[in-house]
This record gives structure tokens, sequence and C-alpha cells, in this order.
């Protein structure tokens, strides 16, 4: 048998293998994997903390798009408004989209530098919260893909209540929640912490959301001095204090951190969030002793739920790089595997609702004392009011606020004239009606 | 000013008198240039300093003018408003506010701190003091540290009403705690403290420097004559060393004046404003709010006051000067 190569057959052969191969990659390629035709840089700016929470998906990101190199700059909150600010008014240094928080967003989306992104997110519209797309749009337009929602729930904690004799299922609305507090005071204990000199105004506005109420209507123009609600609101904070169940507190520095990690306040009618806070710095060993309820209403069928804070990703206007953008946002924000992980990863809530059908939602929290508390909070984000309380004017709003608070918790005005006050200067301040 | 910047006098070479006479003959085109030329490498040495001053110091001031005039919000075109944004600030409580905390703010620690600055520093300069190295450094140390958020943070645990140190330590000798960060008024002296701290190390070494120019026969002369260590320090210490009081209270004005880091760290501007400053409204509205203009104006408006006020004690407190003025 003649054994001796031909290789001009052998070439033929594997030429004609390679070409077959070649063709198969090709399709499989184009069938599989049609985005991962963008390639290149894509640079992101965010909180290290929302970076942190990113970054739980980015293996099956780039697994994805292997052509999509990700550069990740983090800032302070504060420093990363002032920095997107400055490169808007340098005309350059931009990255090519940003994590902005809701009360933000609206002001970047007035200052005109964030890109059009009607189109692209036009297919997750019913599909996210409803309000979610609120501050993020204007004129018809839409310049945001929204990530995550802030609902607000009562943390409480299981042993004071338990001490106290009260059953926390017993609160329904702000009235108990008083009755409550005038008992747990009675252990030595607070109700819940709000500073007065150095209010923030965060307290108040959830409680305005909470009635579907704002600093402005839906025209935008200021309402708190007239609207009943926002009486109610201040009104309320005013009871809490003067009957002493609210300790006065700084709030987000060490002593009050201490204050809850001590057990020296029962509740926490705060936003879901806080829940990370709890476990990773705040108070790490009371895990087991926490539980949540829904946030009391105001009347026996009012709203038990608002919103605090939440945060969407925009395109910038003239990105170098917006379709990697495009793609990043719609992995990390547009997927219910991935808003699962993130939520599982860091209490970021996911404001896409086919997140909330992830099996992970339904486990027990032992740091809850195994209560299902993501069903919770799930509830809760369904049930957020529409409310005006960010606008384009909010830092401003919030600060003028925030002063007439202090000047009512300090015993200088009435309720009324704070609203009143407030409203004034937030009228000529911004033109507002 | 204007002279300075344009033609400096050389150090070494003296004008020469034709060139006087040039100007005045009117060749202002020909002669700045020939002149330019004799002194090339003199003002190459110095030119980095003027361009720099130019770019990032003469530019923004010319800037913020035209500002001023104008509704900005950092980007896309700035409107023409005209004067608008000085009438609003004519109705801006709270701009007045920060100009009146700052004079608050500044009656609270000023005389203190200049006052034991100079103690501090006759103290460290008379022979009868040992170790005086080591006890500069420990009083001059807390001004590497002033404006610096790290200070700002620990006097803030310090300062907390309920588990701050300064208030376990006044609960220990039997006083009732004090509401340092939460009271209008014990928060522009917290704030007031926390700048002392960090400023009065510098204030002693601007004494110091002044005590050390002091002829040492002038207060021998006087003990000659009969007088104590008192009168000496009231006779003639303070009124020779009036001009480097002067000075070291004018840079504490502006100081004051200028306060960012201290109050936006410790009370952020409150409560219910009592603590906020001039720059505080500055930041905020060009940063937060983003009223550009506005707060250009309300530059404009402060930097007018400060001027204002520092020339005005300059003539009250300097006027006596004599022993320099004959010394000159």
């Amino acid at each position: 048998m003649n054994v001796s190569p031909r290789p001009g057959r052998k070439v033929a052969l594997a030429a004609a293998v390679v070409a077959l191969l070649a063709a198969l990659v090709a399709a499989v390629a184009s069938a599989g994997q049609r985005h991962s035709t963008v390639s290149g840089t894509l640079t992101m700016w965010c909180t290290q903390a929302q970076f942190d929470s990113l970054k739980a998906v980015d293996a099956g990101f780039h697994k994805r798009y292997p052509d999509v190199q990700l550069k990740y700059v983090a800032f302070q909150p504060a420093d990363l408004y002032q920095k997107l600010q400055l490169a808007a008014a340098a005309g350059s240094g931009l990255p090519d989209a940003s994590c902005i928080e809701d009360s933000h967003l609206a002001q970047f989306v007035k200052l005109g530098i964030l890109a059009d992104m009607t189109s692209r997110v036009k297919p997750y519209e019913g599909k996210i919260l409803a309000y979610k797309w609120q501050e993020g749009s204007a004129n018809g337009k839409i310049y945001t893909m929204p990530w995550d929602a802030g609902p607000l729930a009562l943390f409480y904690r299981r042993s004071v209540f338990k001490k106290a004799g009260i059953n926390p299922s017993s609160i329904h609305t702000w009235n108990d929640f008083y009755s409550a507090g005038l008992k747990i005071k009675k252990q030595g204990v607070a109700m819940w912490i709000q500073s007065k000199a150095q209010n923030d105004a965060r307290f108040f506005e959830s409680l305005l959301w909470e009635q579907g109420s704002g600093y402005v209507n839906a025209k935008g123009n200021v309402t708190i001095d007239k609207d009943p609600r926002a009486r109610a609101a201040l009104n309320l904070m005013g009871k809490l204090w003067h009957a002493g169940i609210i300790s006065d507190q700084n709030e987000w520095t060490d002593p009050w951190y201490k204050t809850i990690a001590d057990g020296k306040t029962a509740t926490l009618p705060m936003a879901v969030w806080m829940g990370t806070f709890l476990k990773s710095f705040v108070a790490p060993k009371t895990s087991g002793d926490w539980g949540v309820i829904p946030l009391p209403s105001f009347t026996a069928n009012g709203s038990h739920s608002a919103n605090d804070g939440g945060s969407a990703i925009s395109i910038m206007k003239g990105a170098d790089n917006p379709d990697a953008a495009w793609a990043y946002i719609q992995y990390h924000l547009g997927r219910a595997d991935t808003q699962s992980t993130i939520y599982k990863q860091s209490d970021i809530f996911p404001a896409l609702e086919s997140a909330w059908r992830s099996p992970y939602i339904h486990q027990a929290d032992p740091y809850y004392g195994n209560q299902k508390v993501r069903d919770m909070f799930v509830a809760a984000a369904k049930q957020i009011p529409k409310a005006y309380v960010y606008s384009s004017d909010y830092q401003q709003m919030n600060a003028l606020m925030s002063t007439e608070i202090q000047k009512y918790g300090l015993g200088k005005e009435t309720a009324q004239q704070a609203l009143s006050n407030a409203a004034k200067e937030i009228r000529s301040r911004t033109g507002r009606h | 000013m204007r002279g300075t910047l344009t033609s400096p006098q050389p150090l070494h070479e003296p004008t020469p008198p034709a060139a006087v006479s040039d100007t005045a003959a009117g060749g202002l085109v020909r002669f700045p240039a020939r002149r330019l030329w004799r002194h090339r490498y003199a003002y190459l040495f110095v030119a980095p300093f003027f361009i720099l001053f130019a770019i990032f110091f003469l530019y923004p001031i010319g800037f913020s003018f035209w500002l001023s005039f104008r509704d900005w919000s950092l980007v896309g075109p700035a409107r023409n408003i005209g004067l608008q944004n000085y009438r609003d600030l004519l109705h801006d409580q709270i701009f007045w506010q920060s100009m009146t905390n700052a004079g608050l703010l500044f009656l609270i620690y000023v005389p203190a701190m200049t006052f034991l600055a100079l103690v501090l520093a006759v103290l460290l300069n008379s022979r009868y003091v040992r170790l005086q190295g080591v006890f500069r450094t420990i009083i001059f140390l807390p001004y590497v540290m002033s404006g610096t958020v790290a200070a700002a943070f620990t006097f803030q645990l310090l300062l907390d009403q309920n588990a701050g140190y300064a208030n376990r330590l006044l609960h220990f000798i039997g006083v009732s705690p004090v509401p340092w960060l939460t009271d209008i008024w014990w928060s522009r002296v917290s704030v007031g403290l926390l700048v002392l701290w960090g400023w009065l190390g510098y204030n002693m070494l601007i004494m110091l420097a002044g005590l050390q120019a002091i002829p040492p026969e002038l207060s021998e002369a006087a003990r000659v004559d009969g007088a104590g260590p008192i009168r000496i320090f009231f006779k003639i210490t303070i009124p020779l060393l009036r001009p480097v009081i002067v000075f070291a209270v004018t840079l504490s004005i502006i100081g004051t004046f200028s306060l960012f880091t201290e109050p936006f760290i410790l009370t952020s501007g409150g409560p219910a404003n009592a603590t906020t400053t001039p720059v505080l409204q500055i930041w905020s509205n060009t940063f937060a709010y983003l009223r550009v203009g506005y707060s250009a104006a309300m530059s404009y408006v402060f930097f007018a006051i400060i001027v204002l006020i520092a020339v005005t004690q300059y003539f009250l407190v300097s006027r006596r000067d004599t022993y320099y003025e004959r010394r000159r």
C-alpha cells in the first residue's frame, strides 16, 4: 500500500474543514451573540457602594460581551454630581454612563447632558415600577434606565417589643405607633431617632410621599403651605418629638449607629437599603433580633408605603461608546436574574418587576429572625404612591425645608409657619408658583 | 497693582532715568519691547508665576464678574439678566444671615485667639521658659490638621451631646451636658473652638516673629527706668507689635468669612443656618443648586464687604504706628 503523503489533497481537505468550522462559528456567533458586536472601553461613574453591587454580575457580562472593557471610576456621592457638572461645563471628560440618584435625576435632565434613551428603554415600560420613570422623563422623552427603588417599611427590634409587651402586627397607623412609643418609652428606649437641630427633612419627605404628596404638584407648583397632608406630616413629627418618644440624635454619625446597635431605638421607619447598613456595619451583632412590618399609615385605610432614595443609570449625551453603555445597562438592570443577584448582594431593591419572581425573594432571612422580609418589600414597592417629592429643584427645596424643620424642632416657630416660610423661600428662589 | 504686573522693577539694575522720560514722552509701544529684551532672563524666570496667575486667578476673577450679570447653570448658554442677581441678593435672608454668622463667629473666637496667641508668644519668647522648641511645636501642631475633614469629624465626636467626651468630662466635674452642636449659640461656639484650636499656633508663630523683631534695648531701657514686666508688656511690647497684630487680625477676618470645611462637616451650617458661612452659601448655590451667576454675584458682594471690613480695621488699629514711621 502506498502510504506516501499526497500533500495536495491533505491541504485541500484541511482547508475544507477550516472553512466549514469558520462558517459554523460565524453562524453560532450571529445566532446566539448578536450583541457581541459592541466593543471598546466603557467608562462608568458611580459611587463605590453602587459598583460593589453592580460587580456581582460582571462575570456574566464579560462572558457575553468579551470585547467590552469596563472602566469603573468611583466617587463619593456628593462628588459624583459635582464631577459630572464640571465635566459637562468643561465640555470634555464625561463618562459614557453614570449612576444618578432619583433625587438628582431631574436636575441633570434639565441640564441637558443626558442622552435621549427613549427608543432603547421603551420595551421596559410596564415592566418597571411606574413611578420610577417620573424624574428621568421630560417632554415625552426618557433620559434614563431605572435601577432601584427605596420602598419603606418599619424595621423593629423584636426583643424591645417583647419586653414592652407589644405585638408588632397591632401597629397599623401612626397613632398606633405613637401609643406603642409611649409604652416603649417606659423601658428607657426611644421609638425612633430624628435630629431636631440637624434634621435633614428625609423623614418628612417620606411622610409626604406616603400620602401621595410632595413639595410640588403635578404642574410643578409649590403646595406644602396649602396641602393638609404636609401639615399632617410635620404635625406628626412634632407630636412624636413632644411626647419624647423620638430620641434627638444626629443621623449617620457614630453615636447614631451605637444607639441602633445597643437597642436604644425600637424601630426604624426606613427604606429597604437600610438593611445592608444594618447587616454590614451598623448592627451586625443584632442578627435575628430584627423584624419588618409595613409602614404605619396616616388613616385606617391609607397607604402603607413610600419611597426614599432610589437610583438609575443614564448614558451621557455625546458618549464615546453609547452602544456598550446600553449593553451594560440592559445586562445589569434589565434582566430578572442579574437584578435579583444584585438585590441579594446588597439590598439594592430592583424596580424591575420580573426580578421579584426570583425564588430568592421568598427565602427566609436569618437577620430578621427568618422572616421573609423581601416579600414584604415587594408588597411595599407595589404600593408606592405617585408623589412629587423630587424635582429639578429638589436640592434647594430639601435644604430650605430642613432649615424650617430645624427651627420648628427647636421651638422657634409653629408647623404652619415652618411650611409657609419654606414655601415662600422655595417660590422666591426657584421661580415656581 | 497694575504697575507691578506689567513693569516690575528689576532687582539689581537700577532703571536708567532715560527710560522713565521715554515713557513720559509716549514711547509706550517701542519701550516695553526694548526693556523686555534687555531683562529677558529675569522676565523668563518670573513668567511662570504670572502665566499661572493669569490663567487661574485673573481669568476666573474677570469671568465671574461677567457671570454675575448672567443666569447660568454651568452648561449651555448664559442669559444676560442685568442686575437681577444683585437685586435678588439684597433680599436673600440666608446670605445675609451667613454674613452675620461670620461676624458673630469672628467676635466669638478671634479676640480670644489673638490674645492667647500673644500671651503664649510672649511666654515662649521669654528666657524663663525652658524647652521652648518643644512647646512651640506642640502649640503649632494642630495647624497642620486645621481645615481638614478629619479634624472636624473628631470634634463632632468629641462634642456629641449624648456620647461625646466633652460632655462626659463636664459631667465628671458636675456640669450639666452642653448642647454643643444642637443649639444656635453653642454651635457657633463649637465652630469657633475648632477654628481656634487649628489656628492658635499659626497666630502665635506670627506674634513670635514680631516679638523677635523688637530690639531688646527698648525693654532694657524701660527696665532701667523702673518699669515692671506687665508695664513693659502693655507700654512697649503691644504698641510695637501693633502692625503684626493688625496683620494677624486681618488674616483672621478673611479666614472667618471664608470658613468652609469646619461648618460644613461639624454642623452642616446648622442648626437653622446658624453656622452657615458666605462661602458655604456660594458653594451650595453653585454646585447643589446650579445657580452659578447668582453665586458669582454673591462672591463679588462678599469680596467687597471683606475688603471694606479689612481696610476699616486697618485704619482703625494702625493709625498710631509712630515708631515704625520714624524708623523709615
